[in-house]
């Protein structure tokens, strides 16, 4: 298999948003530290070690889950979107430090090896309130670290996108872990009414907006039929220069584009990360994904050399001023003459 | 409409005010919902118990080694006689200093002596502790003594609520060290052969202490692993040994002795031995 990515220098943009989460992580941790020495100073400092990385990669992780969503909400936080991976890299540094520092401080220096104490020295499996919690904390750690290390693009090239996309699917995996994690553990150690309401709150939201999304987007997905002939997807008038219109044809979203007084429709999945290019914008003769700027040929599907991905394209017809597709895609990358307006 | 047509491309070096104001917008509110959280946790998180642990400082010693109901020094602390039991470095008792002091000995009687030992001190609710950090170089001297008794006396049948606590832990050298959340640490401890304590609690403070021994004043660390770090209602004979309260189980009825309580609803522990 080759390797052919090509890294993004640290623009400044990147370097805005990784100084945001430096400054996020240093505020929450001077207050926390600064705070337990006034309000609590019988408390240790492992304990508010352990305390401050635990609370603020859980904390994270649902700023993180609620980026996608938001963005699908509203283009203006595609910005936030595009470098999402480096602030969960940071969450699973402060989880990893958090889970580190704790096998360290319960499990070390003991008779038993500390990896094989978190899963044998609590053996109550069959119990909900004595479950060793610490497990679960482990094993989403464990994904966590997965993720974070097959962040870089060199993976998405190695892995595929489908495979690359399904593993770090698994982040929903790991939420519901640290929950469980959260709720057995910690939770069982205080008694504020207070805490067990944020985190369901914190769960409502995350789960929430990802519902809320979800039935936009099927509501906003009309199959236009699975006929072999060509099928009516939408007037010329209703599909903006340099943009496209998204249309659902055989279980596929297509997205059709119009630029230069034509148009061209590829499929809408882009192979970077799923990205929608319907969403996306014709920049420099290129459909330009709106989540991380992937770039494809309208009239073939391509990315432009040296890049390798490609979409499949679609046939287009054009009937007075409407558009009418063919439901059947040609295979990824296949050159189609776009249609012209105004012939 | 030109907003409209604002687009976002991240390997570009900068971008248009629409995504620039909602990064910000974003930011600020994730800063305020980190501080939030930080600042808030510090309101409904439980309060700290007030113990110690006197962590890279060493503390000389001088008493008599007992040997029941752990390896202890009975000493003197703030013009207070009282017994101080001893504990190992790390999730292990300080039975291997017990056994090299015993080799120093060449056979005579542990009791005929006076010893001066070096380690750390732990502390709660006045009771100390003493980690012997350095292992067998805890031993710092010895000298023949007269003999010091112990004062046992007899508290007849008891039923005890309360929970088992790794005392090492529990008494300062972590905080908090009981509950859910310290039950594998405390499983490590007494598996390293730091012995049981039956911690009794009024409202949200711990008051009053039970080593748990067989009936014979052996350990039983092994038989009641799986039920520390919950709340057990503990049947057995009930002892003073000078500062310190002894309840010894019947190793064989462990099972019927050791009642799971949750809530107060009592219900028998099922549990295999």
């Amino acid at each position: 298999m080759s390797v052919s990515y090509t890294s993004i220098l640290w623009n400044k943009q990147k370097k805005t948003y990784d100084i945001g989460i430096i400054i996020g992580v240093l505020s929450f941790t001077l207050i926390f530290f600064i705070g337990h020495t006034v309000l609590h100073p019988d408390a240790t400092f492992e304990t508010i070690f352990i305390r401050n990385f635990g609370l603020l990669a859980f904390v994270m992780l649902h700023i993180i889950l609620i980026i996608g969503p938001l963005a699908r909400l509203n283009t203006k936080y595609l910005i936030i979107l595009y470098n999402r991976r480096h602030f969960g890299v940071s969450m699973f540094i402060m989880a990893a430090i958090h889970g580190i520092f704790s096998i360290l401080n319960f499990h070390s220096l003991s008779n038993t090896n500390p990896i094989k104490s978190v899963f044998l020295s609590n053996l109550k499996y069959d119990s909900i309130i004595q479950f060793p919690f610490q497990t679960l904390g482990f094993l989403a750690l464990i994904i966590l670290a997965l993720m974070a290390t097959t962040s870089h693009d060199f993976w998405l090239k190695n892995l595929g996108p489908k495979i690359w996309k399904g593993l770090h699917m698994m982040v929903y995996l790991a939420y519901a872990l640290i929950i469980a994690h959260v709720v057995l553990g910690a939770l069982q150690n205080e008694t504020s009414p207070i805490l067990y309401g944020v985190v369901f709150m914190g769960f409502l939201l995350v789960a929430g907006l990802h519902i809320y999304t979800g039935m936009k987007e099927i509501r906003a997905d009309k199959p236009l039929g699975n006929d072999i002939d060509f099928v009516f997807a939408c007037k010329v008038a209703d599909i903006k220069e340099n943009r496209a219109k998204m249309v659902m044809v055989s279980g596929e979203r297509v997205a059709i584009f119009k630029y230069e007084g034509k148009l061209s429709a590829v499929n809408n999945f882009c192979r970077h990360q799923g990205g929608p290019l319907g969403e996306g914008k014709i920049v420099d003769g290129c459909i330009t994904c709106p989540w991380h700027g992937y770039q494809y040929r309208p009239e073939d599907g391509q990315s432009p050399p040296p890049f390798t991905e490609k979409v499949e394209t679609y046939q287009l017809k054009l009937e007075n001023e409407e558009v009418w597709i063919n439901p059947q895609p040609f295979p990824e990358g296949t050159h189609v003459e776009p249609v012209k307006i105004n012939q | 409409m030109e907003q409209e047509d604002q687009f976002y491309i991240g390997w570009q070096d900068g971008s248009s005010p629409k995504y620039t104001k909602g990064r910000k917008g974003f930011y600020l509110i994730a800063l305020l919902v980190l501080a939030l959280f930080s600042a808030g946790y510090l309101f409904v998180e439980k309060s700290f118990v007030s113990s110690y642990f006197d962590y890279g400082n060493l503390t000389e010693l001088t008493g008599t080694v007992v040997e029941y109901p752990v390896f202890g020094l009975k000493t003197t602390i703030d013009n207070e006689q009282v017994t101080v039991p001893l504990v190992g470095f790390g999730k292990f008792d300080a039975d291997p200093v017990l056994e090299e002091l015993k080799s120093q000995l060449n056979g005579e009687s542990i009791n005929d002596y006076k010893v001066t030992l070096r380690g750390t001190l732990i502390q709660y609710n006045g009771k100390s502790w003493m980690e012997l950090t350095e292992g067998a170089e805890s031993i710092v001297s010895f000298a023949k003594s007269t003999l010091v008794n112990q004062s046992i006396a007899s508290l007849g049948q008891r039923m005890v609520i309360g929970e088992i606590v790794d005392p090492k832990c529990f008494f300062g050298v972590m905080n908090p060290a009981h509950g859910k959340i310290h039950k594998s640490c405390a499983i490590r401890c007494i598996s390293g052969g730091i012995p049981p304590l039956l911690a009794i609690r009024e409202g949200e403070e711990f008051t009053d202490y039970y080593f748990l021994t067989d009936e014979s004043g052996g350990k039983i660390n092994e038989q009641i692993l799986q039920h520390i770090g919950e709340t057990v209602t503990v049947v057995g004979s009930a002892e003073s040994v000078d500062d310190w309260k002894v309840l010894q189980l019947n190793v064989d009825q462990l099972a019927e002795n050791i009642l799971i309580s949750y809530d107060n609803q009592l219900t028998k522990c099922t549990a295999s031995l």
